[in-house]
């Protein structure tokens, strides 16, 4: 009967409207699809993190297959205590520490990574690639930790306690860190003219 | 903390929008009558433009290929349980039970009749199993208990060993004498069934007892009660315990079904686990 029950709804399983604990349940049970569509949803993601965290888009890379290795070995692993994104930025983040132990100078002798460049050839308003500049520029002041929350904040969208959870540290660090950062960051951009208090 | 700090340290959060409902109400109406999280909210605007449109532009790569699911690494642990426990059980178990099988096959031809071999295939494997767990028959137990395999996962594990020679046993002593005797065509899983029961139920039995009251006393009581049951029919039962035996009579002809004999085994099986467990929270105290 259990039988009969798990074959029904992996043959009506479709991957496109599960969600993500849905995916992740199916995956437990060895099924292709819904592993391949939950790297479909967050690869872009895990993929910008990873670059972010090595500068170095041939160990992100590395990272990104690693991590999705262990997504299909361990999905049972994941309790339900934050949302799967943040469970995968985890895995992520403690494949980078790991590597990172391992080779601490391939990341910094492997970095060519210039990504904001691309993008600003597309732009073709001028004034906006200056303050695009200026704010990358005051984005590369700061220190990874400082980098990295400011990522999880904005590009995954995560909430203080999955930044917590995802970071291996406690809440009132993440706080902290998103205060320095904007400090750092409005101080340099004052000092550029371009603080949002001087703006209309 | 007071209510504009509060505020402050959500903004980043409005910005990303990724605020709940309620709370994102609350800093939009803190937003309209302070200026200075206003300009916060726009320093944090201008960041999240920034991260949002670098990050959309890098392209992850193609997964490489989708993993194929390795053998699990239970299974990987019941191997290696296994393994590790041929060599600790007594080594008589595996002489005695192929020597009382080859006595078997030869009764079996004298007599020309495979049912010698279905007849005492319980008593080998009940005699093996009663001697396959306790201090008396590992003295190395406590130090193998220490170790992160639980008791029961030993215990099931030489049980496995021991009753799966058993049936190995059997299988090959009566595939043999029909062969032997060109009766091969005879041979049915129904037959199997027959004497594997029979075969369950008394090793159940003789491990729970040895469990209890030690290997020989387990012997002891699943012979006895195979026996009694063997000539029951022909017991008088007049005598002071005429009583006892037309109840042990009729119980065990009710359970004489295959799958009566195999359930009893089973119910048997869990208590001796559950016992098992008992017994090495006791000795590791």
């Amino acid at each position: 009967m259990q039988a009969e029950r798990t074959m029904s709804h992996i043959l009506i399983f479709d991957p496109s409207s599960s969600s993500d604990e849905e995916l992740l349940r199916h995956i437990t049970r060895g099924v292709a699809p819904a592993f391949n569509h939950l790297y479909e949803r967050y690869e872009q993601r895990l993929y910008a993190y990873a670059l972010r965290l090595t500068e170095n888009p041939a160990l992100a890379e590395d990272i990104l297959q690693e991590c999705m290795l262990i997504v299909w070995r361990k999905a049972a692993t994941y309790r339900g205590e934050g949302s799967v994104l943040a469970w995968l930025l985890s895995i992520v983040r403690h494949k980078c520490m790991q590597l990172f132990r391992q080779k601490p100078a391939e990341s910094i002798e492997g970095s060519d990574l210039d990504l904001a460049d691309e993008a600003i050839s597309m732009e073709k308003d001028i004034s906006q690639q200056d303050e695009r500049n200026r704010v990358r520029e005051a984005l590369r002041h700061l220190s990874p930790e400082h980098r990295e929350v400011l990522e999880l904040v904005f590009y995954q969208g995560l909430n203080q306690k999955e930044i917590a959870q995802v970071c291996g540290c406690p809440l009132g660090t993440v706080k902290s860190r998103l205060s320095y950062a904007r400090q750092q960051l409005r101080g340099i951009l004052t000092r550029d003219g371009m603080d949002g208090k001087d703006e209309p | 903390m007071n209510e504009h700090e509060k505020m402050k340290e959500l903004i980043p959060f409005y910005a990303a929008g990724t605020l709940p409902d309620e709370e994102h109400e609350k800093v939009a109406q803190h937003l309209q009558q302070c200026p200075d999280c206003r300009a916060e909210l726009q320093l944090w605007q201008i960041v999240s433009r920034e991260i949002r449109t670098s990050d959309q532009k890098l392209g992850a790569p193609a997964l490489k290929q989708t993993p194929v699911k390795k053998p699990s690494r239970h299974l990987w642990k019941a191997w290696y349980i296994l393994r590790s426990q041929v060599t600790l059980i007594r080594t008589e178990i595996w002489v005695s039970s192929a020597l009382v099988s080859l006595l078997g096959i030869i009764v079996a031809l004298l007599v020309e009749n495979v049912n010698a071999i279905y007849f005492l295939a319980p008593f080998v494997s009940a005699a093996g199993v009663a001697y396959i767990y306790g201090m008396q028959n590992d003295p190395a137990l406590e130090l193998t208990l220490a170790t992160p395999i639980s008791a029961q996962q030993i215990l099931m594990a030489r049980l496995t060993l021991v009753f799966g020679y058993n049936i190995l046993l059997t299988f090959s002593s009566s595939i043999l004498l029909l062969l032997l005797n060109g009766q091969i065509a005879q041979f049915s899983w129904a037959v199997l069934l027959d004497w594997m029961a029979p075969m369950a139920f008394l090793s159940s039995l003789a491990l729970f007892c040895s469990l209890l009251w030690g290997s020989v006393n387990a012997v002891v009581v699943a012979y006895s009660l195979w026996v009694v049951k063997g000539i029951m029919p022909e017991l008088d039962c007049s005598g002071q315990y005429a009583a006892g035996f037309t109840t042990l009579v009729d119980f065990l002809n009710r359970v004489e079904t295959p799958s009566h004999l195999l359930f009893i085994s089973l119910l048997l099986f869990a208590l001796a686990m559950w016992f098992t467990g008992k017994k090495q929270i006791k000795l590791l105290a």
